[in-house]
């Protein structure tokens, strides 16, 4: 029987660096990192707590997701993880991945600032070049976990 | 169907709750504290453990009860449930999840805080069944108001 993974993407807010990652791995994101594509990515500080978000399929069809947690990852994730177990979805594997290290402290400032149009070419400005100083490091994040579940499935 | 009673810690309210749907606890009577202190996972979680889901029991229309702590993220984790589930084909109406903090009074969150962060059990567990039994009343609304929606949907 074909394993089938859930890979999700998380951190406090999962609207930045999660969202990154998570299409880092499903191989829409590679090397063009434009700010039109960074910010055009539909979950891209789109801020809503709880809700899984569906990325697409990576290489091996494994699901790839995104989620914010704020600091609540550690319950939610055996939540989930047993209720995974009660409804016996036994090819249906969860794997959680933090990428709450890429996340500036800064962030939850940004969503009302980035509300006032004045602003907001400013923040992105600062987002973005946030995001390409950390990039690598999302990248090779994403790729590590991709050919670690390869080899294991 | 699978109930889920959703409280801070899942050591007192949801346990009560569940408790009382599957009937461990009477619905017609206010308990005595040592039938409250004798259910299974009764002030007794861990930190490590909250999220955990504990079965409780199966009630009359054959669901399946739990009990799960979701600290002070409970919208959250139940929009986080929901939508793992729609990803994972399960339709929503297959589980029904109620908050029960709102049931407790000040005297269980105090013996709870005790009981459970501080680790001062023998002041803390007391005072948390005094507080379940003085709001007795709440959780057999929220028991009942929940089987009336059973009831609707069988």
């Amino acid at each position: 029987m074909v394993v089938k993974l859930k890979i999700v993407y998380y951190s406090y807010y999962g609207c930045f660096s999660s969202v990154v990652a998570a299409y880092i791995h499903a191989g829409y994101l590679k090397d063009d990192i434009s700010k039109d594509t960074i910010f055009s990515l539909p979950e891209m500080l789109d801020l809503d707590y709880g809700e899984l978000k569906y990325i697409g399929l990576d290489e091996n069809l494994h699901e790839v997701y995104v989620i914010g947690m704020k600091s609540f990852s550690d319950n939610i994730k055996k939540t989930l993880e047993g209720l995974r177990k009660i409804y016996n979805l036994e090819y249906d594997r969860l794997i959680f991945v933090d990428t709450s290290m890429y996340e500036p402290k800064y962030l939850k400032f940004i969503f009302p600032i980035r509300k006032i149009a004045i602003f907001k070419k400013i923040v992105d400005e600062l987002l973005y070049n946030w995001l390409i100083k950390r990039f690598d490091g999302i990248k090779n994040l994403a790729e590590e976990l991709k050919y670690s579940v390869e080899e294991k499935t | 169907m699978i109930i889920a009673y959703v409280c801070y810690g899942s050591a007192h309210s949801s346990i009560v709750a569940a408790a009382i749907h599957v009937g461990f606890l009477p619905d017609d009577r206010i308990p005595a504290f040592e039938e409250i202190l004798s259910l299974p996972h009764y002030d007794m979680t861990e930190g490590n453990q909250i999220g955990i889901p504990f079965y409780m029991g199966v009630d009359e229309f054959d669901n399946d009860v739990y009990a799960i702590g979701a600290k002070s993220g409970r919208k959250i984790m139940m929009k986080a449930v929901k939508s793992f589930l729609r990803e994972s084909g399960i339709s929503e109406k297959e589980i029904m999840l109620i908050d029960t903090l709102p049931a407790i009074g000040l005297m269980t969150k105090f013996g709870g805080m005790t009981s459970r962060r501080f680790k001062m059990i023998s002041i803390g567990r007391p005072f948390t069944v005094y507080g379940i039994i003085k709001k007795y009343k709440n959780f057999l609304d929220i028991v009942n108001n929940v089987k009336s929606r059973l009831k609707e949907l069988d």
